[in-house]
């Protein structure tokens, strides 16, 4: 017996019942009450759906045919043939482009060039395709095979591939090359004519730097491999090609140094990858989300970039690297989290300089995740704690507030999270001003009318720079979910609340991985030799080794010896 | 697989819908005390609490002019036969609840202080909000009335006190004896508290001296000199400044401390009481000269030595004497010293009563370092 | 090497094994344990804690022996090996029923009077209000919540909060900054034998709860070698709490000591902040020990668990339905004390309880490995996982 799936049982027996109820409870309002006339309406509703039913399945059955066709159909040696069916195929697309010819002196050869307008250089295609074949058919009379002379000798591209299936001319087709097919030969020419209107290499916009370089990712992923490559010019890097997506049929690229990264991590990316079962990949994001290992936690496991450089930086940690057309942002997986909280400059100022950055980060960190949940447990709880002259001066501001401090607080933490969310859906020039107005004018009238205390703004808007001051988007994300439970428990119980919080979401974190590599490496596992990388930055020359908890194959990181 | 965020999730609702938030006391929902004063009432207790106004103090945003004294605070009185009893009369005059994490200053009134205050530090040592680093003082007359005082240059008249305590006790003028330390003086048999002494004239408290105690007790009052020999011995503090005569010629020379060392040595006798002696090595300098004395003489600065040693050590005379024989009450903390450092000793003899008997020697040893920016 | 690796993620390493130790040791007691001590012995117990602690160092040392003699098995395997024939292996999970009983009893209980310990304190000290059902309920919901993991992400838990259990140092320090006298710590050597006895003993109780290492010395990397982790954990235990009594003697001198409830605490409030930047540091470092009370009752009763899942051969999934089938019962077990007294009583008995049961383990089952002359084989990680 095969192995049924769990969603075909349920939509075979449950869908059916669950549609008899629905149809009832209709027919029964329709009709209010006659029993005869409610069991005919819903005969008439049972034909219904058996007519719909059959129909979808009569047009599932025709696309597999066509896709089992298209599977297997060699190249026709007559032309028509061919370019007919791909024009079928293809619904009569306007934007295909099928251009009939004659190759010079060889008039009885009829010849076909398809392309898809806009995807393809058009100047390449005249050049190197039209022009040799129309002008300089000279050649031909050398009297030898004509298809080998055309490849060989007259189409005057760098990219030119002998394709005999007509799924992967298709292929190409969308892809944007051009293909070729001639009178006669059961064989076609896929020729390299990509060229569609591209993004300049520009400043990476999430990730800006002082120092460093000021290339970006683009969309496309040639260009993207290609910016790595140039950074990293070592043989041993390996990209490996795949399309995912059934529709969108995007290209993903996996990239990884071999003899640095771990071959148990590279295999178990590249079975998540094929597993991957989905109708589109619009953005990496796509991916991540099907490929990393715990969707139900709210921080990120694979780490996403748009600069070339720090996508070299992981892939030398042994770390391997996803490109996917259409995205500036690579991934880089596995991640720590740690890394969440680096900046690529890091690496690039002094030491000195980066590890007081890390540390201020870490400061930042701790700000954006618990300054609120603190505001409201000391104010709430452990007024003694605060020193009296402050004390005073808090209850003075507060006591026109008619909400609970957890009522402000939230208030005040949404409706900043509001305005940060308006002001990057607004266009360019007017979000840093409604940012100003949100934040000046709202946060002075709200003071003034007494709604919100003054020390709560000046919580509110400590918290929101703090959480700016991650280098990662996503991970900042992640705190500000995390901080509204906080909030709660912290108007819940206090401080044993917050501290409770923060062991529940510790022992959430101890247990998450990343393909493999514990998630709060190298605290816990703690690796002394990996602390060098963390909250601190030692100097380059004392970083003698890749870090151990991603099990890089090559440890050595320099030789040794290089003392001044 | 357990869904960590949604069992988080599902546990707060849950926590919430139950109403929780037992604790939760929003800060401008507690009347926030800064003083207490505890006072003799023919009913038991009356304890006054001064409470500040937040709205009326300056910087607190909120509109409106600032004022200060006694406009800027509210004062509850009430009375009782112990003291929670005494707290709930003053609750049932505030509309929120008491909250005693602020306190930091506990005034006691002298005839509370004189019949024994045991009862009340019961109460207070239970209660988890009262500090422990606070300064508890004795007032002539009512407690209460130091309250009403109405300093001009904090705005808050309690917090005037405290800052003046502090100060005092930084610079050494005052005893640094807070709360905390009076609860191990009370608890250690060998010790007693000692309190500063305070008395309100012209509308504001002034430091009078030190309050001795006998346990729980007041016993006495020590005035402002003697008080200084008392912390310079019990405490190691540096007192106030010192008038010393001229040698033999008319007028003053004014000696100011500015370090202070002192050893307690207890020999203990066969057959006789121990004798105690203490030596205290003192460095200072020379702040005020109103005689024709030349201080670039040679060697005068030696001879300037010994009439500062010899009048802090007729000074410290006078003070111990006064103790043993006027209040009889181990206000020195010597007893700690033989509990400590001669167990025996300690177990064998009824301190308490032999106390004023005991010969106490007192020695010092004073080095002049300067005399300001005078030469001469 | 990948494969060794990964199985190195897998298992407890040495330094986690540190961590266990400590953050299990110190837990509840290190708010009140003065009193015990200086009770019995006055300012003495600043050497007869030292004398205390030879215990727990010669019981970490019999149970890390045995633990080691049997690599890669908790104690659940290694009664079934130790005392079962190879003819007959059942023999010895039978066998092995009194000792493992004994044990798990200990750790249900102790759970539970940690629980209620802690509630005790906090509604004691900062949340009047609350109801002892509440705080005692999430504290056990999120320890749970942690012991539904494997041994290893415990002892991952246990090790990353380590450096959390070492601030409370700095707040000693300003403690002791802030006046220490001399003569709190005399007369010294002013005692008879049995108060000298009872003081050993009664600071020997703080350190119960080094028997979880039955359990999760079974997972350890290289059991061969964990002798000197262990005994400096508990060396450094044993300095931590020396530090805590010496700063309280110190600070507030055996007298006054013993009228406190919780001295640490009081120790605390005594401190004070320089910068005035918090006003107070009750709340602080209450927060703290919430930290170090929940190491502790998460490696306890992970222990616990973990044993249950031995025993009765549970596949992995169902670690986490014991271990919340046990959340209920040691709820209901933390309110059977009355009052507070009652508390502590039962607090020194089974303090007492464990620190029998888990040392006459070790011994007896050292002696019969030693007559029977077994060791344990070189076992494959996968049986232990």
């Amino acid at each position: 017996m095969p192995n049924l799936d769990p969603g075909i049982t349920r939509r075979v027996f449950f869908a059916p019942c669950i549609w008899v109820l629905l149809e009832f409870k209709v027919c029964f309002l329709r009709e209010r009450g006659s029993l005869t006339v409610v069991v005919m309406c819903m005969r008439k509703g049972w034909q219904r759906r058996k007519n719909l039913k059959k129909q979808q399945q009569l047009e599932r059955r025709s696309r597999e045919k066509l896709n089992q066709k298209l599977d297997e159909a060699p190249v026709f040696p007559e032309v028509k043939k061919n370019a007919d069916f791909i024009v079928e195929l293809l619904g009569d697309s306007t934007d295909l482009i099928t251009r009939w010819f004659t190759i010079q002196y060889t008039p009885d050869r009829r010849a076909v060039v398809m392309f898809i307008d806009g995807m393809v250089d058009s100047k390449t295609i005249d050049e190197s395709i039209f022009r040799p074949l129309m002008l300089k058919g000279e050649e031909i009379r050398v009297k030898e095979d004509l298809w080998k002379i055309i490849y060989e000798s007259l189409v005057q591209s760098g990219e030119v591939k002998k394709v005999n299936q007509l799924k992967e001319m298709v292929g190409s087709l969308l892809s944007g090359d051009a293909i070729l097919f001639v009178d006669g030969y059961s064989e076609g020419a896929v020729i390299g004519t990509k060229g569609w209107p591209q993004r300049g290499v520009e400043e990476p916009r999430a990730e800006s730097v002082v120092r460093g370089s000021r290339e970006g990712l683009t969309e496309t992923l040639r260009v993207n491999t290609a910016m790595i490559r140039r950074r990293l010019r070592d043989p041993d890097l390996r990209l490996k090609d795949y399309k995912i997506g059934k529709r969108t049929q995007t290209s993903v690229t996996l990239l990884y140094l071999e003899g640095i990264a771990d071959e148990a991590v590279v295999k178990e990316v590249e079975r998540r990858l094929l597993e991957i079962n989905i109708d589109s990949v619009l953005e990496s994001g796509y991916i991540e989300e099907m490929i990393e290992d715990d969707t139900w936690s709210p921080f990120p496991q694979i780490q996403n970039t748009e600069r070339p450089d720090s996508v070299v930086a992981h892939l030398l940690e042994g770390k391997v690297c996803i490109l996917t057309d259409g995205t500036p942002h690579a991934l880089i997986a596995p991640a720590v989290f740690t890394q969440f909280y680096i900046s690529p400059e890091d690496y690039f100022d002094r030491f000195m300089i980066a590890t007081f950055l890390r540390l201020l980060r870490a400061a930042a960190f701790l700000i954006a995740l618990l300054l609120p949940t603190l505001y409201i447990s000391f104010v709430s709880f452990h007024p003694e704690m605060i020193p009296p002259p402050l004390a005073i001066a808090l209850a003075a501001g507060r006591s026109t507030v008619p909400f609970p401090s957890i009522v402000e607080a939230m208030m005040m933490e949404l409706s900043v999270e509001i305005l940060r969310e308006a002001s990057i859906r607004l266009p360019g020039p007017i979000g840093p001003t409604i940012g100003i107005v949100g934040a000046l004018v709202i946060g002075e009238a709200a003071v003034t009318a007494g709604v919100v205390s003054p020390l709560m703004v000046i919580v509110v808007g400590l918290t929101t720079i703090s959480s700016y001051a991650n280098p990662s988007y996503n991970a900042a994300i992640s705190l500000r979910l995390l901080r509204f439970p906080l909030m709660i428990l912290g108007a819940l119980f206090g401080l044993y609340g917050v501290v409770v919080g923060l062991l529940l979401m510790l022992a959430h974190l101890v247990k998450l991985r990343s393909f493999g590599v514990p998630y709060m490496a190298p605290f816990a596992p703690l690796r002394w030799k990996d602390l060098k990388d963390t909250l601190i930055r030692v100097p380059w020359r004392w970083m003698d080794r890749r870090p151990t908890f991603f099990r890089p194959e090559d440890h050595q990181r320099e030789e040794g010896g290089n003392s001044p | 697989m357990p869904l960590p965020l949604r069992n988080l999730l599902f546990c707060l609702v849950s926590a919430s819908l139950l109403g929780g938030c037992w604790d939760a006391r929003e800060i401008e929902e507690r009347t926030s005390v800064i003083a207490i004063a505890f006072d003799k009432h023919p009913e038991g207790y009356e304890i006054s609490v001064q409470v500040p106004v937040p709205l009326k103090i300056v910087g607190s945003g909120g509109g409106g002019g600032s004022e200060n004294g006694q406009n800027a605070v509210q004062t509850f009185h009430g009375t009782g036969k112990t003291l929670s009893d005494t707290m709930d009369d003053i609750r049932d005059q505030t509309n929120q609840q008491l909250f005693l994490g602020h306190a930091r200053l506990i005034l006691i009134g002298e005839g509370l202080a004189r019949e024994g205050m045991g009862s009340l530090v019961d109460a207070i040592r239970r209660n988890p909000e009262v500090r422990r680093r606070q300064w508890p003082l004795v007032v002539k007359g009512k407690a209460k009335e130091a309250l009403q005082t109405n300093p001009k240059l904090e705005q808050i008249p309690a917090q005037y006190i405290i800052t003046m305590m502090e100060t005092g006790q930084r610079t050494g003028r005052f005893s640094d004896e807070d709360l905390g330390k009076t609860y191990i003086n009370l608890s250690n048999p060998a010790k007693n508290p000692l309190m500063n002494y305070m008395e309100i004239s012209e509308g504001n408290l002034v430091w009078k001296g030190l309050a001795l105690f006998e346990k729980d007790r007041m016993v006495g009052k020590l005035s402002r000199e003697e008080s200084q020999s008392m912390l310079r011995l019990r405490e190691q503090e540096l007192g106030e400044t010192a008038n010393i005569p001229c040698g033999h010629k008319e007028g003053k020379l004014v000696f100011r401390p500015k370090e202070l060392e002192r050893k307690i040595q207890v020999k203990p006798r066969k057959g006789a009481l121990p004798e105690i002696e203490i030596f205290v090595k003192m460095k200072g300098e020379i702040i005020e000269k109103i005689c024709d004395l030349d201080l670039r003489k040679q060697g005068i600065y030696e001879k300037i030595n010994r009439w500062v040693a010899d009048r802090y050590e007729q000074t410290d005379r006078k003070t111990i004497r006064a103790v043993q024989k006027k209040w009889k009450v181990d206000a020195f903390n010597f007893g700690n010293q033989i509990r400590a450092h001669h167990p025996d000793l300690w177990k064998t003899m009824d301190w308490n009563r032999e106390f004023p008997h005991v010969p106490i020697r007192v020695r010092y040893d004073v080095q002049v370092l300067r005399s300001g920016l005078e030469a001469k | 090497m990948n494969r060794n690796q990964q199985q190195l993620n897998q298992s407890i390493s040495l330094y986690q094994g540190y961590a266990l130790v400590m953050s299990t040791l110190i837990g509840v007691g290190v708010l009140q344990f003065q009193r015990g001590i200086v009770q019995e012995a006055g300012p003495n117990g600043v050497w007869t804690i030292l004398i205390g602690g030879l215990t727990p160092l010669a019981e970490v040392w019999l149970v890390t022996l045995l633990m080691k003699r049997f690599p890669g098995k908790n104690i659940v395997q290694l009664t079934r090996d130790l005392l079962g024939t190879d003819k007959n292996p059942r023999l010895g999970t039978w066998l092995s029923l009194p000792f493992l009983g004994a044990l798990s009893f200990f750790w249900l209980v102790a759970t539970a009077i940690v629980a209620r310990t802690f509630g005790e304190v906090l509604i004691g000290a900062i949340l009047p209000m609350t109801p002892m059902e509440v705080i005692i309920g999430t504290l056990i919901f999120s320890a749970t919540f942690v012991v539904v993991q494997q041994v290893h992400i415990v002892a991952r838990f246990c090790e990353f909060l380590l450096p959390v259990l070492f601030f409370p140092i700095t707040i000693l320090l300003l403690t002791l900054v802030q006046g220490v006298e001399l003569e709190n710590f005399l007369p010294l050597f002013e005692l008879n034998w049995k108060q000298v006895l009872n003081s050993v003993l009664s600071s020997s109780f703080v350190f119960a709860g080094i028997s979880v290492l039955y359990i999760f010395m079974g997972y350890y990397q290289q059991p061969k070698q964990a002798m000197k982790p262990h005994l400096l954990a508990v060396l450094t235990v044993i300095f931590g709490y020396w530090v805590t009594l010496a700063t309280s003697i110190g600070v507030f001198g055996p007298q006054e000591l013993t009228v406190m409830m919780w001295p640490t605490l009081d120790l605390v409030k005594q401190a004070e902040v320089p910068g005035q930047l918090l006003s107070r540091l009750e709340s602080p470092i209450l927060s703290i020990w919430v930290v170090a009370v929940f190491t502790t009752l998460v490696t306890i009763f992970a222990s616990f668990v973990d044993l249950g899942v031995t025993l009765f051969n549970l596949k992995e999934r169902h670690r986490k339905w014991l271990a919340w089938g046990a959340a209920p019962v040691i709820y209901g077990l933390a309110f059977w004390p009355s009052d507070v007294e009652e508390l502590l009583k039962w607090g020194d008995r089974g303090g007492w309880f464990g620190f029998v049961v888990s040392f006459s383990v070790a011994l007896i089952l050292l002696g019969i490995a030693w007559v029977r002359g077994r060791k344990g084989r070189k076992s494959d990680a996968s049986s232990s996982a």
